[in-house]
């Protein structure tokens, strides 16, 4: 299926790419290289668990470095 | 996904207790942590003036925002927020804004200090001037000597600071990859010094992604930028590393932490703190004749 995707950093990058059906968030984040450590993942402004299967074509990355 | 206590849908995986939990649950949690953090090691006493360092990001904003639901209703506590700007254009701006917006809301007094007024001139002047030492250096030894002077100056008995669980974990690892045993040591504070506010970190126990998670749940408007000098830290690397390892060994990041509450204790005896006097130009404390301040600005002449 195709995951439109919105990285919010600062700035905001969007992508659309193809993911595997009963792919899991871990998944995605780790085809695009991002350590969910850092991030938090949102479906409809509401975060998601890292490990929940995909079930939304639209999905928002939100980056959490510290600011200081 | 369902939450381990009540099977509503699951907003958060927590990888190092294997837990899902929903918003009320996880906020429960992270509030649990902060309230046996705060207790074990004796943060916050009865007749406390508690000055919070109030960046505007979103650690700072959760540490004041818990500390005020927490204790805002006792009336042996008093709490106070304190936010330093540095004069980092593009970015401090807009921090100092939801800084302002959280003291406003919470009513909470909000003390502003500001390097121009203290040192004469911005972070930016600084670095432009071409210092030997990075940005960094410059910024955190004279934030600190701002906050803890401010602190003092408006009755505060204690400094909360925003640090969470990925900071603390990436500042033992950094100060153990220096051989500097002796700083890793003096991370966990043990006696009050004349003149320097003893500081305390009650969100150590909270991981990075669930301070954010707090932040976006309890609608706290921060906003995630990052400072434009950090990139020049060695701070990111640290992290990169520790972020590699945490997610194939979960619970790594709290090893690490606990590690160095286990080490600090015995270990404190062999590095006693130093007894400090004043600086003979500013007159804060400082364990030498002359501070590391006035030494960096080149006061000294």
């Amino acid at each position: 299926m195709q995951v439109r995707i919105k990285i919010l950093a600062g700035g905001v990058l969007e992508k659309t790419i193809e993911v595997e059906e009963r792919s899991a968030y871990s998944d995605i984040l780790a085809k695009l290289g991002i350590n969910p450590e850092t991030v938090v993942v949102m479906v409809d402004g509401r975060p998601v668990p890292i490990d929940d299967i995909v079930d939304s074509s639209r999905i928002d990355i939100l980056k959490i470095v510290s600011g200081g | 996904m369902k939450c381990r206590k009540c099977n509503k849908k699951a907003i958060h995986f927590q990888p190092y207790s294997g837990a899902h939990l929903c918003a009320p649950h996880l906020i429960e949690d992270i509030e649990r942590k902060v309230k046996r953090t705060i207790r074990k090691h004796r943060m916050i006493n009865r007749g406390d003036t508690i000055a919070v360092a109030l960046s505007g990001g979103k650690d700072s904003t959760v540490l004041l925002y818990l500390l005020h639901k927490l204790f805002g209703g006792r009336p042996d506590i008093n709490i106070i927020a304190i936010t330093i700007d540095e004069g980092i254009a593009g970015y401090r701006e807009k921090t100092l804004r939801h800084a302002k917006e959280i003291t406003s809301k919470l009513g909470i007094e909000h003390i502003i200090a500001t390097f121009k007024d203290e040192y004469g001139s911005t972070l930016d002047q600084i670095v432009a001037k071409g210092g030997e030492k990075g940005p960094c250096s410059y910024c955190g030894a004279l934030r600190k000597h701002l906050l803890n002077k401010t602190a003092r100056e408006n009755g505060a008995t204690r400094l909360a600071v925003g640090h969470n669980l990925d900071d603390e974990a990436q500042t033992v690892l950094m100060n153990m990859l220096r051989g500097d045993v002796e700083r890793m040591v003096r991370m966990v504070p043990s006696s009050v010094q004349p003149g320097l506010i003893l500081r305390s970190k009650p969100l150590r126990d909270i991981p990075e992604r669930e301070v954010a998670l707090y932040a976006i749940l309890k609608d706290l408007h921060v906003d995630f930028s990052e400072c434009p000098y950090a990139y020049s830290a060695i701070r990111g690397e640290v992290r990169d590393m520790l972020n590699d390892f945490e997610v194939p060994h979960p619970g790594t990041k709290y090893a690490v932490l606990r590690s160095l509450d286990k080490l600090a204790e015995p270990l404190r005896h062999n590095f006693p703190q130093q007894s400090l006097s004043t600086c003979s130009i500013c007159g804060e404390p400082t364990a030498s004749d002359i501070c590391q301040v006035c030494r960096l600005l080149g006061r000294e002449v």
